[in-house]
């Protein structure tokens, strides 16, 4: 069973007099552990689909289904325990606490919700991640000690924090040199290796499409191309 | 222990903001802490002063129309009206002895006189009307004698208060001694103006006094009765002296109302040409039992606790609804009338002038955090999207305004009692006579009072509360989307 379908899914925006129509009509599956990106250029839906499967938006119409559980069906509560069980997330602007250090923003997704973790086993889990992301010297800076590159390393550890099945990023690379946003892509690959986390990032970047197992492109609201690389899976 | 940690920190980041809504929040806490610890001061300095000296807890009276206190009725009334006398007095009395709640019982009753020194006008004074030997079992110490004796049980007589003593002075350039006589001229609507010759027992002072209470002189019973007017009823004849006698020559009861007394001569052409034949004529006592007149204005209870008080209070309005009695039960306030009235107004006007200072801190301080919280969008849209119930949200809002309403509301406190302890050491005078009213003397030395810290952390609790709702609401609408629209 995919781990991510979405049915005939679309989102339109009110602009003043006219609405826009952000996704006409999309449909998908992503499967568990793939390292996928949405491509497209801007205003293309590549937010707007993030965001459906990230359960930070609703459809105008159509489904979303994460582990075959209908999002449109649940409740606000239910939808930010979905997020905070099953989802983790990177920004494009990184989006960390600016008043918490490196350890502090790691740990934080462990302390506004319900986990199992035992104290000692989180903090062996964070300091484990902080070392994946190459900033155990780090950890007790402010995100406003840090360089882009380091912000998004802390970025990445915080939503593997959880331990999600999923985690989706928003252009992670958009406010990055190309060398540091390839080297954070090559991180985020590196995790979805070692942890089978199943990886959604959104692009515009043709370099790091590349690098991707399954590609998803989109123009104006609709996927012009859902292929995946033959060693993961089949080409559409 | 995160929400706490990020209240402070962004309390600290913010520096400009945490310090404007901290002053309002220290400076209202302040203001809270050393004003309500001064008019704490006050009142709980009046309350025990009037309850152990002068008023007892609870006052049993009549009911009347218009104002009136132990200190007699006030306002335009004053000249006709009537206090009303306890109906049923002696079983009430006896009831309330009988009680285990109640620890004293005193009557007493209240009138003025213009003082007189042979045809000499000598001032004005209160009078309480007082059975001495309970009067001062109930308030066995609240005065000072500067000369004389107290009055005796069962002798007619003035303790003259020493202010109408220096009054007399200034008035006559004569100094009342002991053992002087004084006339007392009473005026009241039932039975005219009636003059009475007492003898002075004494000169005092109360110990804890105002400018009501230094006009007060303490007479015996009987003779205040004749002077209000609370004995009209049945004539007696009054014992007089032979001389007194053949001044009056025979008074036969069908003369009184015979032709020779009715006359278009003045009193002077029938004989009364001196001041002693007026006070013979006066002599002929009207007393309403003949023997023993019960008639008493209030009667001061003593209780066991204040638990007690309001025990009696509901037993006693219960009885006399139960008896159709006209009577009420009143606290000391009431019986200690403008000076107590006048401190509760003044608390009344400052809690009033602080209500409207916490609105304005209220405003400030809501509009400053929604300000902060517009700021804070993509923080909060990032935890809301990274799985942060909105109760989380709701809690980290609260706690910050919390935590800085607890600094500056500790901060507020610190102020206040440092400021109430340097006015404790130095005292306050009293430069006019309102303020010698409401501080019951020269200096007022005012204490830190528990009441106003908890009632300021209270008010600066509310306040933090009520001030963190609408900056809540504003917090709990920003969707987990506005994560992806902006940047930290």
């Amino acid at each position: 069973m995919a781990i991510i379908s979405l049915h005939d899914v679309t989102k339109d925006y009110p602009l003043g007099k006219t609405v826009v129509h952000a996704l006409k009509g999309v449909s998908c599956e992503i499967q568990r552990g793939e390292f996928i990106t949405i491509a497209g250029p801007s205003g293309s839906g590549k937010s707007t689909i993030l965001n459906m499967i990230g359960c930070i938006d609703t459809p105008s119409s159509g489904n979303v289904k994460i582990n075959g559980t209908d999002t449109s069906a649940l409740s606000d509560k239910s939808l930010t325990q979905l997020r905070h069980q099953v989802l983790g997330f990177i920004f494009q602007s990184f989006n960390l606490i600016p008043v918490l250090n490196v350890y502090e923003n790691i740990e934080f997704p462990l302390l506004i919700g319900k986990n199992g973790m035992h104290p000692s086993e989180k903090k062996t889990w964070i300091n484990t991640l902080i070392r994946e992301v190459g900033l155990d010297s780090w950890k007790t800076h402010r995100p406003s000690e840090l360089s882009g590159g380091q912000r998004q390393r802390v970025a990445i550890a915080r939503a593997l924090a959880t331990r999600p099945e999923i985690v989706l990023a928003d252009e992670p690379t958009a406010n990055l040199d190309s060398e540091t946003g390839e080297t954070i892509i090559n991180l985020m690959k590196k995790m979805n290796h070692e942890f089978k986390t199943t990886f959604i990032f959104s692009t515009h970047d043709n370099m790091i499409v590349e690098i991707a197992d399954h590609v998803i492109r989109l123009k104006d609201g609709i996927i012009t191309e859902n292929s995946r690389k033959k060693k993961t899976g089949v080409a559409v | 222990m995160i929400i706490f940690k990020i209240a402070l920190r962004n309390l600290r980041e913010h520096t400009a903001k945490t310090l404007i809504i901290g002053v309002l929040i220290a400076v209202g806490v302040f203001f809270l802490v050393a004003g309500n610890s001064f008019m704490d001061t006050i009142t709980a300095g009046m309350r025990i002063t009037y309850i152990d000296n002068y008023t007892g807890e609870l006052i049993v009276h009549g009911k009347a129309k218009g104002t009136f206190s132990l200190f007699g009725i006030m306002g335009p009334e004053m000249a006709n009206a009537k206090i009303p006398e306890i109906e049923q007095f002696e079983q009430l009395e006896a009831l309330l002895a009988s009680s285990e709640l109640v620890s004293d019982v005193n009557p007493l009753a209240t009138g003025a006189a213009s003082i007189g020194i042979g045809e000499e006008s000598a001032g004005f004074s209160f009078l309480w009307g007082i059975e001495p030997s309970q009067y001062f079992t109930m308030f066995p110490d609240n005065i000072i004698l500067h000369e004389g004796t107290r009055l005796p049980p069962g002798e007619k007589g003035i303790m003259l208060s020493q202010n109408n003593k220096d009054k007399i002075r200034e008035e006559t350039n004569r100094t009342i001694h002991a053992g002087d006589k004084l006339q007392l001229s009473g005026m009241n609507a039932v039975s005219g103006t009636r003059i009475r010759e007492v003898t002075v027992w004494g000169i005092f002072s109360y110990r804890q006094t105002s400018p009501q209470l230094e006009r007060v002189s303490l007479v015996d019973i009987k003779t205040l009765r004749e002077l209000s007017g609370m004995d009209v009823g049945e004539i007696e004849e009054a014992q007089l002296s032979e001389t007194e006698q053949a001044l009056l020559g025979e008074i036969e009861e069908n003369n009184i109302f015979g032709s020779s007394l009715i006359s278009t001569t003045s009193p002077q052409n029938e004989g009364f040409t001196n001041f002693e034949t007026i006070l013979a004529a006066e002599a002929l006592e009207i007393t309403e039992a003949g023997k023993e007149n019960n008639a008493w204005h209030f009667l001061l209870l003593k209780t066991i606790n204040d638990r007690a008080a309001t025990e009696i209070t509901n037993t006693l309005n219960d009885y006399f609804l139960e008896n159709d009695l006209d009577l009420e039960v009143s606290n000391w306030r009431w019986g200690a009338g403008f000076t107590a009235d006048m401190a509760y107004s003044l608390q009344i006007v400052f809690n009033i002038i602080i209500i409207v200072i916490f609105i304005v801190a209220l405003i400030v301080i809501m509009n400053t955090l929604v300000i902060s919280i517009t700021e804070r969008i993509p923080e909060i849209g990032t935890i809301r999207a990274m799985g942060g119930q909105k109760s989380f949200v709701r809690l980290m809002i609260t706690t910050e305004t919390l935590v800085i309403t607890a600094l500056f509301g500790t901060a507020g406190v610190l102020l206040g009692s440092i400021f109430i302890w340097i006015l404790n050491m130095t005292g306050i005078e009293a430069t006019n006579m309102f303020f010698r009213v409401l501080f019951g003397g020269d200096v007022l030395k005012p204490g830190l009072s528990a009441n106003s810290i908890v009632s300021a952390l209270a008010a600066v609790g509310i306040l933090g509360a009520a001030a963190s709702l609408y900056p809540v609401s504003v917090a709990l609408k920003i969707s987990p989307v506005r994560a992806m629209q902006k940047g930290i």
